[in-house]
């Protein structure tokens, strides 16, 4: 499956724009650019059996790999601690339990740490935001 | 660990080196007594043996380090390509494209953004760099100073003029707090941009410096112009080309 690319509209929204009036100079701070997915898929992996959901950032970062329970995995950088993926074990839940776990995902999910380096926010929305498109891959696939 | 493992080979290197000069030198020694060469080895064996190490062990190291600073120079020019592709493609519109610039900074030591690549032909050789310390906020000068520390993009729109010598002390203080400058620094340097924004630049995750846009009118920098497409494609491009440069790097 491709990509499913982030809008210029959704990248806009999802880094917040916070004001910060100093002497009369009205400074804008948001998120960092590279904190934001600009893409999103989701694939039935057939060797693996599991359904993955990747997130694309504007840099490539190694993965590693943090068990959540039996069922689910979360994929973090390495350095940064972001979202880059979900694994599912789609045989053993069903189709209709993953739609479930897509909605209760972002609790589950708590990053270890938050922190400048990794704000999870922008990923959990592009992940609400297309939430039907991935399922509807998973049904295809 | 890594600094122990390099000074481990670097004596194992030396010592071998030692082995075979002295075998090479006691060659020559033994050799034919009307020989000058034999008669000078003879004279000034252990001078010749230091000297002779001395040299030896520091020609592949220069070596490795001119090489080095090369690649480094390929990979800062090209970068300098993309940046003047953008600022071409950004600066379209703009009646003077050179009130508008792109600088990338790089992060040394995690003590100084030091500029790495600048768009255009002018003020390139600029040495302009920018104190940070990821321990104390404060400690940590200029917009690209406070991007990098907080992780943040900040656009810093509708800047006072400051570059006449008759600007009132009002907007040096106002100038200088909003760009997280000492006063001092924009009193001396008179600095000509009225819009500022940096962006922070990571590759595979980790922070690796502050792109910085600069522009001489008070609105050319602005907010649509961080969020804009082509700014998310140059800093794909970006980290994409230093993570390139920098898997050659430890691979050669």
């Amino acid at each position: 499956m491709d990509w499913i690319k982030v809008s210029g509209k959704d990248l806009r929204r999802l880094g917040e724009v916070r004001k910060l009036p100093i002497k009369g100079v009205n400074l804008e701070v948001r998120v960092s650019p590279y904190q934001i997915p600009i893409g999103v898929k989701g694939e039935y992996n057939r060797e693996r059996h599991l359904f993955e959901i990747r997130f694309q950032y504007l840099d490539e970062e190694t993965p590693k790999i943090r068990k959540i329970d039996e069922h689910l995995s979360a994929l973090e950088g390495v350095n940064s601690g972001r979202l880059l993926g979900i694994d599912i074990d789609v045989d053993r839940l069903g189709v209709d339990a993953v739609a479930l776990i897509l909605q209760g995902l972002e609790k589950k999910l708590e990053p270890k740490e938050a922190s400048k380096r990794n704000i999870p926010g922008p990923a959990w929305r592009v992940l609400d935001t297309n939430k039907d498109q991935l399922l509807a891959s998973l049904c295809i696939g | 660990m890594g600094f122990l493992r390099t000074i481990g080979r670097i004596g194992q290197g030396a010592i071998v080196l030692a082995i075979y000069l002295l075998t090479f030198l006691k060659a020559i020694q033994s050799g034919p007594d009307n020989w000058w060469l034999v008669r000078w080895t003879r004279n000034n064996f252990w001078w010749q043996f230091i000297v002779l190490l001395v040299v030896l062990a520091t020609v592949p190291p220069i070596i490795w380090i001119v090489n080095y600073l090369i690649r480094l120079r390929r990979r800062s020019g090209a970068l300098k390509g993309v940046l003047d592709a953008f600022h071409r493609e950004m600066s379209r519109n703009e009646d003077r494209p050179y009130s508008f610039r792109i600088t990338l900074f790089k992060e040394c030591r995690k003590r100084w953004l030091k500029i790495w690549a600048r768009s255009g032909h002018v003020t390139l050789g600029s040495r302009t760099k920018f104190r940070i310390d990821p321990d104390n906020k404060n400690l940590n000068d200029g917009i690209a100073g406070r991007c990098w520390y907080e992780n943040v993009t900040i656009v810093c729109p509708n800047l006072p003029d400051v570059s006449l010598q008759r600007t009132g002390e009002e907007d040096i203080e106002a100038y200088a707090e909003a760009t997280f400058c000492d006063k001092e620094k924009i009193r001396r340097r008179r600095p000509t941009s009225r819009s500022l924004a940096g962006i922070p630049v990571s590759v595979n995750g980790k922070p690796w410096g502050v792109l910085v846009f600069d522009g001489e009118s008070p609105t050319l920098v602005d907010d649509r112009l961080v969020v804009h497409m082509k700014t998310r494609i140059l800093l794909g491009v970006v980290s994409s080309v230093l993570q390139e440069a920098k898997d050659g790097l430890d691979q050669g």
